[in-house]
């Protein structure tokens, strides 16, 4: 029995990873309306430039994560811009702007492996120790991830109710063209989403390359279908979803890990199969995209 | 004389392979517009089947361990590896086609390349886990008394007849009904539907058929190289066949071989020559932001391709409306546009 409360404790951290990259991924892909196979990649090099502020540069953590916020909400900003916005201005259909997500995953994950090599990067920290918790055993370090991702789900919340530009992306991620002809523009709330993207993409790979103790430029690519099943259930554009959706899969996943732990995350694929065939429109009923 | 011989043979066989494998996602990506992101596993699950049903048993204290373990004669192997892609292609598609946005489908298809590469890579018992099977023989080899470094001599002719057959099949699926039903389904699923076509079926039945071609160049690839791991399914190496399609002419078999000669034949076959740097990654690092970034290019300057898609069904009208049988002026006009 006590193993099975400590394997919940575990799957509050990995869903807190989980909300991190799951809001970032269903925002983005609710506001473009297309999904983004190379965010993935987007949380690993986050997770790198992290790293090399870190553990090259000698920054302070928190200074180094900081910077690397920035650098990321750049880059993705960027990316969108240079390489996605032709081919949505031209009407690309979703199929095409897949596939062209996919090749920027590639030249993504090439540039990490022609920087920094395919080996094992750490970052480090202290708070590796377990402490006891009542009924569970987390390190300070998973507590942080856990604290880290509340805070960020707060402000997120507050984003998208308090101010101008969060309730824009609401409006664009439910109907663009209803949002236009309401008077909003949607390029700047894409450009704000794709920053926002970048900053939540990079929180969680970091999270998750710190809850894994080391990572490699695999990193994000191997967790993103666990990313797609929390934006799937949680229903695509609605990042409250996406909150219960990283829920759901880090307790299901780490519970059902006690009996097959080399598969736990495969779980996450079953959790996505039976969704899609049995509540394709998510775990919250409304009108959705799906 | 015989290294450069034996390298530009080994070059000729890849492009072999990948003028198959092309042939089998444009049926799938290029002819019906289904997003397949993990074609390659079908690949990966040829190899594998007609690894280990070709092979024997492992010899004992080799710690190897593998399913089936059979010694099968040549051809059944390949036959083998085609039926058990085409089995599992067919079961991905029974789940994810029934009623998916094409983006979720290629989205579940992602996901279930990941999964396939996890079970494979941590199942030892399934091929030998992460160091996969090796030794596979060269087919006929010992009958014909052919060295291993010279298997190239009994490879290239099986793929090319293989090919040939291939390239054959895709032929006459493009020019029948079943083939002008399966663009129907690519440029409007509805207005499919609305004509009663079962697009389910007809996309199942093509999931499975190009899934097959995947596992006859899948055996192929295992037969020629000798071994196959786990390593050599992930995800990139479907978009390097994606590559080939989209660069060659998605819809146009001719299209797509030129396409597998230029990704395969020159770029990848031509980066092996590059000399190493101290980075190891470097020089594959190089070769794929190239592919991925022709890829953008192509789509965005030249999406129909090196070779476009010929459009039969646009003649057949030109031919109807010009014979200027029941055809009003104005209703010609229309099919001009």
């Amino acid at each position: 029995m006590s193993f099975f409360i400590q394997a919940i404790g575990f799957g509050l951290v990995t869903a807190a990873v989980l909300a991190l990259a799951g809001v970032g991924l269903t925002l983005q892909f609710g506001v473009t309306n297309y999904a983004n196979f190379a965010y993935g990649d987007m949380m690993t090099l986050g997770v790198y430039l992290t790293w090399v502020f870190f553990a090259i540069a000698h920054l302070t953590f928190v200074l180094a994560l900081l910077l690397a916020l920035v650098c990321m909400a750049a880059i993705c900003v960027a990316t969108a811009e240079v390489i996605m916005r032709p081919f949505v201005l031209r009407g690309s259909p979703p199929l095409i702007l897949l596939i062209v997500t996919f090749g920027v995953s590639l030249i993504l994950n090439s540039i990490i492996l022609a920087i920094w090599g395919a080996g094992s990067e750490a970052f480090q920290l202290p708070g590796t120790q377990p402490l006891d918790l009542g009924p569970f055993l987390l390190t300070p370090l998973q507590l942080l991830i856990i604290g880290t991702s509340v805070a960020a789900m707060f402000v997120v919340h507050l984003l998208l109710t308090r101010t101008s530009m969060g309730k824009r992306m609401r409006a664009v991620s439910d109907n663009r063209e209803l949002a236009r002809v309401s008077g909003i523009s949607p390029t700047p709330v894409i450009r704000a989403t794709w920053a926002l993207t970048g900053v939540l993409a990079t929180l969680g790979g970091v999270a998750l390359a710190v809850d894994a103790s080391q990572f490699s430029p695999g990193l994000g690519e191997g967790f993103l279908f666990a990313i797609f099943a929390v934006v799937i259930l949680g229903g695509v554009g609605k990042p409250y979803g996406a909150m219960l959706g990283a829920l759901v899969v880090g307790v299901v996943t780490e519970v059902i890990g006690l009996w097959i732990p080399q598969y736990k995350l495969d779980v996450a694929f079953v959790v996505l199969i039976v969704v899609l065939l049995f509540r394709p429109e998510g775990l919250i009923r409304s009108a959705g995209k799906a | 004389m015989s290294a450069v011989v034996a390298l530009l043979a080994a070059a000729l066989m890849y492009v072999i392979i990948y003028a198959i494998l092309s042939i089998g996602l444009n049926l799938q990506y290029g002819v019906t517009g289904v997003v397949n992101f993990t074609y390659y596993s079908f690949v990966a699950i040829g190899a594998f089947i007609a690894g280990v049903t070709s092979l024997g048993h492992p010899p004992a204290g080799s710690g190897e361990t593998y399913i089936l373990g059979w010694t099968l004669p040549f051809p059944i192997p390949i036959v083998a590896a085609a039926i058990a892609a085409g089995f599992f292609g067919g079961l991905l598609a029974l789940t994810a086609f029934r009623r998916l946005r094409s983006d979720y489908l290629a989205i579940t298809t992602l996901c279930a390349g990941t999964v396939a590469f996890d079970i494979v890579n941590n199942t030892t018992g399934l091929f030998n886990g992460p160091n996969g099977i090796y030794g596979v023989a060269t087919p006929l080899s010992g009958q014909l008394n052919v060295p291993p470094q010279n298997n190239f001599l009994i490879m290239i002719p099986i793929g090319a007849v293989l090919l040939a057959g291939v390239w054959w099949l895709a032929h006459c699926i493009d020019l029948s009904p079943y083939g002008r039903s399966l663009r129907a389904v690519r440029e409007s699923r509805d207005a499919a539907e609305a004509f009663g076509k079962d697009t389910f079926w007809l996309q199942l039945k093509v999931m499975v058929l190009g899934c097959v071609i995947a596992g006859i160049g899948g055996a192929l690839t295992v037969e020629f190289v000798g071994a196959f791991n786990p390593s050599a399914f992930e995800t990139v190496e479907t978009f390097v066949v994606f590559s080939a399609v989209i660069l060659g002419g998605p819809g146009n078999n001719l299209g797509v071989v030129l396409g597998a000669v230029l990704v395969q034949g020159i770029i990848i076959q031509g980066s092996l020559y590059l000399p190493a740097f101290a980075n190891q990654e470097l020089v594959p690092a190089i070769r794929n932001s190239v592919i991925g970034l022709l890829v953008i290019l192509v789509l965005y300057f030249r999406p129909q391709g090196l070779v476009p898609e010929t459009r039969p069904r646009i003649g057949l009208m030109r031919g109807r409306t010009g014979s200027g049988h029941s055809s009003t002026p104005s209703e010609s006009a229309e099919v001009e546009v």
